[in-house]
């Protein structure tokens, strides 16, 4: 009885002094990130560009939203006539491939009228804060198809002829530091179009040389059309 | 005999009772309460989430509480609340791609009864302990959970110009899962 009477205090004592201070807690809560693709691309200005050839004058310079670098004697070229604003958003790396739907522009009148798309040409003007590869920050790039060099891309440089889709226009620089994704506050471009301005300085992938008057076959009097497609992609 | 061996039994059974109650009341001293925002959703569906971030202000609320058990060599005079990544993650894990855990910072401060503690902002999620809030009361008064609460705030992707660790811009498309351990510790000689 002695025994086990001393075996109870000693229950109650061990018990009492093996947990008699105070002890840490611990809560786990999940925490999850979601992160949904956004894509988008938006052309807010010049969605259909159209050259309208009626003098001679225009058959002879072409017509350019860049009178100053092309010699192009259209009085509205100082006129956003000749543009298209494109803004892109995006969450990720991204590339645009773009193109003419046709492999020649098609006359409307007679679809057995076609147009060389190399009468057509552009430039790149970047406004966003992204800018192409010049040295410092860089963002995006411009396709290296159409340019001979990357930074070779804005008002002034060479202008590379329409091709047919798919050609890369604008992609990621690939620079694990900087990626090309952003608003549209970051990702902002003007293409500034020409037409038989005979701007063949391009190394890589120039116009056409000849003004439409000096083609060797001029071309028939048509409306020659075609739709020139723009497709915004993930570029990892 | 007999009486002897019914004494005794009686005495095991009072020795385990008593014990069991001494160990959970001794086991309420430090206590933390989940209250609200057992679970923290960061959802980036637009480009300005991304370019800006998520914050969640007191996403989360802890209650606290904490109870001088008096004894001698402890005395007890605050507590620490710690977090880090449950069980050492040392990433954001997504099904394709990670996460770097600094994309997520923390906060804790006063919701009820704590203004006097001192709250040590947002700090860089991370597998080791890192102490958000730190409170000292001497002579400690008890804490109640009910009037003694803490508010976790959440921040996510906040770029760099705007305190944080970088956007998530760029990064890939992905459900991304991490744990966070908070962690309750009394401070004082003899904690």
């Amino acid at each position: 009885m002695k025994k086990i009477l001393t075996a109870f205090v000693a229950v109650l004592i061990l018990g009492s002094s093996a947990f008699g201070q105070a002890v840490k807690d611990r809560n786990v809560i999940p925490v999850a990130v979601n992160l949904n693709q956004v894509l988008r691309m938006t052309i807010t200005n010049g969605g259909n560009i159209e050259f309208v050839f009626n003098t001679i004058d225009e058959y002879k310079n072409g017509i350019s939203g860049d009178v100053a670098t092309s010699g192009s004697a259209n009085p509205a070229a100082s006129e956003p006539m000749y543009q298209t604003d494109f803004t892109v958003s995006s969450s990720t790396r991204w590339r645009i491939t773009y193109g003419s739907e046709e492999a020649t522009f098609i006359g409307t009148d007679n679809p057995g009228n076609t147009l060389l798309l190399d009468n057509v040409g552009f430039t790149i003007v970047n406004n966003g804060a992204h800018a192409f590869e010049t040295g410092a920050a860089q963002g995006t790039t411009a396709g290296q198809v159409l340019w001979d060099e990357q930074q070779n891309a804005g008002v002034g440089d060479a202008p590379a002829a329409l091709v047919a889709y798919p050609a890369d226009l604008i992609e990621d620089n690939d620079d694990p530091a900087l990626a090309n994704a952003g608003d549209a506050g970051d990702n902002d471009f003007t293409l500034v179009w020409r037409c038989g301005t005979g701007e063949d300085t391009n190394g890589i992938n120039p116009m056409n040389s000849s003004a439409i008057i000096d083609q060797t076959v001029s071309p028939t009097p048509d409306r020659y059309v075609t739709n020139v497609l723009f497709e915004l992609s993930v570029d990892n | 005999m007999v009486l002897k061996r019914y004494i005794s039994r009686i005495l095991v059974f009072f020795a385990l009772l008593f014990c069991q109650q001494a160990i959970c009341q001794e086991w309420n001293y430090a206590r933390l309460s989940l209250l609200y925002g057992g679970s923290i959703p960061f959802n980036f569906n637009s480009i300005k989430r991304y370019t800006e971030g998520i914050e969640i202000i007191d996403g989360t609320i802890l209650g606290i509480t904490l109870v001088d058990s008096s004894q001698i060599g402890h005395d007890l005079e605050g507590f620490d609340l710690n977090f880090r990544t449950f069980n050492g993650q040392a990433t954001i894990k997504g099904d394709a791609a990670d996460l770097p855990l600094n994309r997520i910072r923390m906060r804790a401060e006063n919701n009820i009864g704590l203004g006097s503690g001192t709250s040590f902002g947002y700090q860089d999620l991370d597998a080791n302990w890192t102490t958000l809030f730190s409170y000292t009361d001497v002579p400690f008064a008890n804490l109640a959970w009910d009037t003694h609460q803490l508010g976790l705030s959440y921040e996510c992707g906040k770029p760099v110009a705007d305190g944080g660790n970088g956007s998530l811009l760029g990064e890939t498309p992905d459900y991304y899962t991490v744990e966070i351990e908070v962690e309750l510790v009394p401070t004082g000689p003899g904690f």
